[in-house]
């Protein structure tokens, strides 16, 4: 076998491989670890735009709970006070907590930062990323609820994420409850 | 050459040399700047580390998508990452990069039998082109949760921060993160030869500096890392301890010593490393590639 041929198959399997890896991590681990859910989402007047819904099998708990991520950007024309509630058929135990404001916070950014207490986000500026996390105790069975985000005072919902809980054993083997 | 080789190792022992105080001192700014719990850069932008709005993952991972144009300040970022390493080599993966720099720095804390030369037991960039590939075609057919879910940038900063602010470390416990912290911060990470596996490997940003690098350097006006053939006895310390495996040397061949520029980072451990100070960082007009250049440079200073 040439040299060139020899180079041309070796760049040839690690291009594969490296593709290989990703359907690794987005194929084959992501259905293992069903306890958690990434989505994405922009808030805005309308409701909100949520990418995909999420999903979670009821015997896939980690820990005891599901744990869902949820980054969105505050479009325009919302502002003020955000508040996170977790609504359904039953009454959830969870808890919300985002990543932001910072722990230290040594340059605010370019405008006044928005702070987080008690599962309100204070002073939301247009413009502003929301990372929240919400950890969410299982069901006693199955049921479709929703992620909501509302105005504190006014209550006009801002964004909106259906959240189902399914049986056991219901997310089949090549699904997953990432987005 | 045992006693050259101890005294390139007592002199790294005893005292760093200027350009890698310089390295090691810019490292701790970029964490500084772009990890928790200060952040002081991505907080300008209203984020706590570079995950965020600062993303230059994202700005990869959306650039055939409509999120793109959400992503400004990511987008800017990788720009003057790329054109950083257009003129001036691969500063920003080496010096300034927060995931790079915490497990680089949490690597030498493991004894060396204990970690893995990824470099040397795969073709490390065509395995991350590979990856590159993926990484920006699959967010077009829907599967978006490479970006995030598996993200070095986010991970390694986060667990740091964890360290420090508890909210961090919750942020930690649910399967998909303990997984990507024991990929990224541990097998690729701080048990990897020079900590850096996860860069080698699968970082899309580095893919496309390492290909931007290969790019430039051909060009006379740009710095990278290069050899002057005619000061190189061919000893190979550099190539032996070249921590991305950059580094192919043939004794026999006129052009001894060959620098791969899809693998090196710029670390600049070489030109420390080589007994003849063969190795600089400059433009390729000042490459001596022969010994009839050198010849020809000391008859113009005797004339």
């Amino acid at each position: 076998m040439s040299t060139k041929l020899d180079k041309w198959l070796t760049g040839t399997i690690f291009v594969l491989s490296g593709v290989l890896y990703v359907y690794f991590l987005g194929g084959f681990v992501s259905p293992k670890l069903n306890d958690s859910a990434h989505a994405v989402g922009m808030l805005n007047a309308k409701g909100g735009v949520a990418f995909h819904p999420v999903e979670y099998a009821l015997d896939e708990a980690l820990f005891g709970q599901f744990s869902l991520l949820l980054t969105a950007k505050v479009l325009p024309p919302v502002s003020g006070d955000l508040v996170v509630k977790l609504i359904g058929p039953e009454e959830l135990q969870y808890v919300v907590s985002s990543r932001y404001p910072p722990g230290l916070p040594i340059m605010n950014r370019l405008d006044r930062w928005y702070t987080f207490e008690n599962s309100i986000f204070k002073d939301v500026t247009t413009g502003s990323d929301l990372v929240i996390v919400v950890k969410i105790k299982p069901p006693k069975s199955s049921g479709d609820y929703a992620l909501n985000i509302t105005d504190n005072s006014t209550g006009q919902l801002y964004y909106t994420m259906p959240v189902a809980f399914l049986d056991k054993g219901a997310l089949a083997s090549d699904e997953d409850c990432h987005e | 050459m045992k006693n050259i080789q101890e005294m390139i190792f007592v002199k790294k022992l005893k005292k760093l040399d200027k350009k890698q105080r310089l390295r090691y001192g810019l490292m701790v700014g970029g964490i500084l700047a772009f990890a928790p719990p200060v952040g002081f850069i991505a907080q300008l932008f209203g984020s706590a580390t570079i995950c965020g709005n600062l993303c230059p993952r994202m700005a990869i991972g959306t650039a055939f998508t409509r999120e793109l144009f959400m992503r400004t300040a990511g987008v800017a970022l990788l720009f003057i990452w790329l054109g950083i390493t257009f003129f001036y080599g691969r500063w920003m993966c080496s010096h300034i990069c927060p995931a790079g720099n915490l497990t680089e720095f949490g690597s030498k804390l493991i004894p060396k039998r204990f970690k893995i030369d990824y470099c040397k037991i795969l073709d490390a960039p065509l395995f991350r082109y590979g990856f590159l590939g993926a990484y920006v075609l699959l967010p077009v057919v829907g599967v978006s949760s490479i970006c995030c879910s598996f993200c070095s940038f986010s991970v390694i900063p986060e667990t740091f921060g964890a360290l420090f602010t508890p909210r961090l470390a919750d942020m930690l416990m649910s399967g998909t993160r303990l997984f990507s912290v024991l990929l990224f911060v541990f097998v690729l990470g701080i048990f990897a030869r020079d900590g850096r596996g996860h860069c080698h490997l699968v970082c899309p940003v580095g893919a496309l500096d390492s290909i931007v690098n290969v790019l430039g350097a051909k060009l006379p006006f740009t710095l990278r890392e290069r050899v002057n053939q005619a000061d190189c006895s061919g000893c190979g310390f550099c190539a032996t301890n070249c921590p991305a495996s950059a580094i192919q040397v043939d004794k026999t061949a006129v052009k001894k010593v060959n620098i791969d520029q899809r693998r090196c980072y710029q670390c600049r451990s070489c030109e420390s490393d080589c007994p003849k100070n063969a190795i600089y960082y400059g433009k390729l007009s000042k490459q001596k590639e022969s010994w009839h250049d050198k010849e020809a440079e000391q008859i113009l200073v005797l004339d």
